[in-house]
């Protein structure tokens, strides 16, 4: 158990049954030194944001989820397959996946984190970074070498648009940080 | 579904604000046919506020908290200022499912519009928060239709006096002293009502005094009365006959701003300076709602910053000069405050939406 001012974003608490995580809570005093807490939360099982208060001292039951390293193997629709190194096939949702979907191709090499709970895989994070080539972007104007100009680039095999410098070609071959969406260099 | 029943658990931690509050908040919701049960674990503090009328209630019942194998809940449970009850209460609690309104303290920081009607889940109870304040993204102030007509019928006889009438009600603070010596500056005589308790305490130790209830001290043009501690409506009287009123917590600060009277906040200390924060909130709030008042409104809040212990280091108009003026901003915040609609009207609605979306 934790109380809710030690929650933190980022941790999984259990509310009315639901595994969520925290996505920002905020610590106010509210009179005679308490206190609340209002949490942005996302459900592990379906995505839906909601928010909450807690006072200060309420006791949540935090969430301790596992983790494993796993590449992505195939669609059976509605689910994403991931497998581990020991060859363990894991059913990942549609609805779940979110973000990943836009860097996901077959074929795929990125070792990616996938998350349970209860024994069932309920989320999929990218590595930090990963390399994907440009399905199409625009030629540069003037030959722009400073990285300052950007324009949208088509990814390949998701058609996933990202702002990449004006120096990039289609066919290249760019690196990206799956955090932010951002190009970091060339490959 | 518009539940009838609703229960209020009060914890008396200090002082008189946790019952002042429960039980307007009880008596509010009994004028509006609701049966309310108050459970009080401190009826000696509460008594003294009670008037006869609130005893003789047919809606409101005053107990104090119950043993759990008694306790039947109603479908409604109010936990004012977020009181925690006990794990067998709560127990009662989820078993009936009733909804539980987590009713917070005052403060007009932005958080509590934030955090106004969101729900809880703590303790595995069916729980909301809901906010008094000073917009309407909160539940905003309890006041009553009395106290608005006896605002009006007393303010001509007011206009008649010729003393400057003080209330004092506060926590223990020597900067009273700056304040009895600004109003010491006026040629006209200046009566200062002292409530029992660390106010009157408060009085006697600065003045050397030993004045108790009943007790008159005249100096000058200064006449200091004490008063026993009096039932909320010969309060509200006190109030709306002043001309300046020190309030202390925040049931006083709230019945000084809705009778629309200069008013010097003696604000709840708390650690970290959070009181200040809030101190400094509330006039925030007035220039966001009174931008056409802002210079008076600084004025007046550096007079609380200065009554709160916060040296400001800014030049003061002689208070009582300034008086005519402050009445006005106040009376200009009283209105926006009743714009905003009776705590008590609003949270019933608030009830009545939440049990109609659950149902």
């Amino acid at each position: 158990m934790k109380l809710a001012q030690e929650v933190r974003a980022g941790n999984v608490i259990m509310v009315d049954g639901n595994p969520m995580v925290v996505q920002k809570a905020e610590y106010s005093k509210s009179g005679r030194n308490a206190a609340v807490v209002k949490m942005k939360l996302k459900s592990l099982l379906s995505n839906a944001g909601t928010e909450k208060v807690f006072r200060a001292d309420d006791r949540l039951e935090d969430v301790v989820l596992e983790h494993k390293d796993c590449t992505y193997s195939y669609l059976n629709d509605p689910f994403y397959v991931f497998m581990d190194e020991e060859f363990n096939q894991y059913d990942v949702d549609k609805d779940n996946m979110g973000d990943v979907l836009n860097y996901l191709i077959d074929g795929m090499e990125d070792v990616c984190q996938v998350t349970f709970y209860n024994g069932k895989a309920i989320s999929v994070e990218l590595p930090i970074s990963i390399v994907r080539e440009v399905e199409y972007t625009e030629p540069a104007v003037r030959g722009d070498t400073s990285g300052k100009v950007t324009k949208p680039a088509r990814l390949a095999g998701t058609g996933y648009t990202i702002s990449v410098p004006d120096f990039v070609k289609t066919g290249d071959k760019i690196e990206i940080d799956t955090r932010t969406n951002e190009f970091k260099k060339r490959v | 579904m518009n539940y009838k029943k609703y229960d209020i658990f009060c914890d008396v931690i200090d002082n008189y604000g946790d019952a002042g509050f429960s039980l307007r908040l009880a008596r509010t919701l009994s004028e509006k046919d609701i049966e309310v049960r108050l459970f009080c674990n401190n009826l000696e503090t509460l008594y003294t506020i009670t008037d006869r009328q609130d005893l003789s209630n047919q809606l409101l019942k005053i107990s104090t908290w119950p043993v759990c194998e008694s306790y039947q809940p109603s479908d409604i449970v109010i936990e004012a200022f977020s009181c925690r009850l006990p794990d067998i209460l709560n127990k009662k609690l989820r078993e009936n499912r009733s909804l539980v309104i987590e009713l917070e303290y005052l403060t007009a920081e932005k958080f509590a519009e934030d955090c106004h009607g969101l729900s809880s889940s703590a303790d595995g109870l069916n729980s909301y928060f809901f906010f008094p304040g000073f917009s309407n993204k909160t539940g905003g102030l309890i006041f009553e239709q009395k106290l608005l007509n006896k605002k009006r019928s007393l303010e001509e006889h007011i206009h008649q006096q010729t003393k400057i009438n003080v209330s004092l009600f506060s926590y223990k603070n020597h900067n009273i002293t700056k304040i009895i010596n600004n109003l010491l500056k006026a040629k006209a005589g200046v009566k200062i009502t002292v409530f029992k308790g660390l106010a009157l305490d408060n009085v006697n130790n600065i003045l050397n005094l030993n004045l108790k209830p009943g007790d008159q001290h005249i100096s000058g043009n200064l006449e200091l009365k004490a008063v026993a501690m009096c039932n909320q409506n010969e309060y509200d009287e006190i109030l709306l006959s002043s001309d300046l009123n020190c309030v202390r917590g925040e049931e006083s600060v709230v019945r000084a701003m809705l009778c629309g009277k200069p008013f010097l906040w003696h604000i709840y200390p708390q650690s970290e300076q959070a009181h200040i924060t809030k101190l400094n909130s509330l006039f925030d709030r007035m220039s966001e709602y009174l931008p056409e008042y802002q210079h008076d409104i600084e004025i007046i809040r550096t007079f609380n910053l200065e009554y709160n212990g916060v040296e400001t280091k800014q030049h003061l108009p002689p208070l009582l000069e300034f008086l005519p003026k402050w009445k006005q901003v106040c009376d200009k915040w009283s209105l926006h405050l009743i714009k905003l609609g009776s705590l008590t009207d609003n949270l019933i609605k608030f009830i009545n939406f939440i049990t109609s979306k659950n149902s």
